[in-house]
C-alpha cells in the first residue's frame, strides 16, 4: 500500500525544460528537487548520487532518464531491478533514441536466446 | 507427458502475449519519440524567438510543485497519469468560498449599512445588489489570474511565444505516452521473469528425463 504514496515523476537529463513545462517538476522542502539537469560539466558521481537519491525516495513512482545520460551510469542501471520507482530511458534533444540499447528489447532477446 | 505438454502450451501462450505487448510497447515508443522530437523543435523555435537567456534553466522556479503526477494502483498494479491542474483546484476553492462564507459576509455588511441608515432603505438595497454584482464580477475577473499562477509556462514570463505553448502541449502529450510506456515496461519485465522461470524449469525437467 506504500506504493499509493508514489506520485512523482523524477527526471535526469540534459534537457529538463520540456518535462518541467509538462508539470513534473517538484521541489520538496526536505528531499530537494525531483530533477537533475546534466551538462558536460556534471560528473558521473553527481548523476549516480541523484539516481540513488531518487530510487530511495518513497514519493517517486517513475524516473525518466535521457538515454545518453543513462549510458554514463549503465552499470548501476543494469543492476537496478526494483519494481518501484520504474526507470525509463527517453531520448534527449541532441541524442535520438537508440532501440538497440532498450532494456526491454534486451530482455526479450535474452528470452529468445538471441 | 500431458503435464509436459500443458507447460509447453503455457510457455507458448506466454511468449505470444509477451510479443503482443512488446509490439505495443514499440508502437508507443515510436509515437512518443515523434512527439518529443516535435516538442523539442518547438522549444528551440521558442528559444530563438524569445532569446536563449529567457528560456533556460536559470528561469526555473525555486518553489516548483508538481502539477502532473501519477497514481499507482497497487491492487491492479497499474500506473495512470493524474493532471492536477491548479485550474481545477482554484475553481474548487472559489466555489467553496462562494458557497460558504465570502459573499454572505459581504451581504451582511451591506445589510448592516442599510439598517444603520434606514431613511435611504430603498436606495441602499439597490446599492447592495450593485455591490453583489460588482463583487461577483471581481471574483470572476480575479479567478483566471489565480488559475494560472502555478503554470510552469509562467516561469518564462507573462507573454511567452506561441511556440513555447505549443512545445508545452507536445511535452504534455508525450508524457501521457511515456507513463504508458513505463507501465508496459513493468508488465513486460514481470512476464519475462515468469517465462524465464518456466523455461528454466522445463529445461531442468527435460535434462533429468
Amino acid at each position: 500500500m506504500a506504493q499509493k504514496n508514489r506520485t512523482l515523476i523524477a527526471s535526469i537529463g540534459d534537457t529538463m525544460t520540456g518535462l518541467l513545462l509538462a508539470g513534473v517538476g517538484d521541489i520538496h522542502s526536505q528531499h530537494g528537487p525531483n530533477f537533475l539537469t546534466v551538462d558536460d560539466k556534471t560528473d558521473q558521481q553527481t548523476i549516480e548520487r541523484a539516481f540513488s537519491s531518487f530510487t530511495g525516495r518513497k514519493d517517486i513512482a517513475i524516473i525518466l532518464i535521457n538515454q545518453n545520460v543513462a549510458d554514463r551510469i549503465r552499470g548501476i542501471l543494469d543492476a537496478y531491478n526494483a519494481p518501484f520507482p520504474t526507470v525509463l530511458e527517453i531520448p534527449s534533444k541532441d541524442h535520438p533514441y537508440d532501440p538497440s540499447k532498450d532494456s526491454v528489447l534486451k530482455r526479450v532477446q535474452l528470452l529468445f536466446g538471441d | 507427458m500431458d503435464l509436459h505438454k500443458s507447460t509447453n502450451q503455457k510457455i507458448d501462450d506466454g511468449l505470444l502475449e509477451l510479443l503482443d505487448e512488446f509490439s505495443e510497447y514499440q508502437r508507443i515508443r515510436e509515437s512518443s519519440n515523434a512527439l518529443l522530437r516535435q516538442a523539442f523543435f518547438d522549444l528551440s523555435v521558442a528559444r530563438r524567438s524569445a532569446g536563449y537567456q529567457w528560456i533556460s534553466a536559470d528561469m526555473y522556479s525555486g518553489r516548483a510543485q508538481a502539477i502532473t503526477t501519477v497514481d499507482v494502483d497497487p491492487v491492479a498494479d497499474n500506473i495512470s497519469i493524474v493532471r492536477k491542474h491548479r485550474q481545477e483546484q482554484c475553481a474548487d476553492e472559489a466555489q467553496q468560498e462562494g458557497s460558504s462564507e465570502g459573499l454572505r459576509r459581504r451581504r451582511q455588511a451591506s445589510g448592516a449599512t442599510a439598517s444603520a441608515d434606514s431613511s435611504d432603505g430603498e436606495k441602499d438595497e439597490h446599492n447592495s445588489s450593485d455591490m453583489d454584482e460588482q463583487t461577483a464580477t471581481e471574483k470572476r475577473n480575479s479567478a483566471p489570474s489565480r488559475v494560472r499562477s502555478d503554470d510552469p509556462l509562467l516561469w518564462f514570463g507573462m507573454l511567452v511565444p506561441p511556440a513555447l505553448k505549443k512545445a508545452q502541449g507536445g511535452f504534455v502529450n508525450a508524457l501521457d505516452q511515456i507513463v504508458q510506456l513505463a507501465q508496459l515496461k513493468r508488465q513486460l519485465e514481470a512476464k519475462q521473469k515468469a517465462l524465464q522461470l518456466m523455461l528454466d524449469q522445463t529445461h531442468s525437467t527435460s535434462d533429468t528425463d
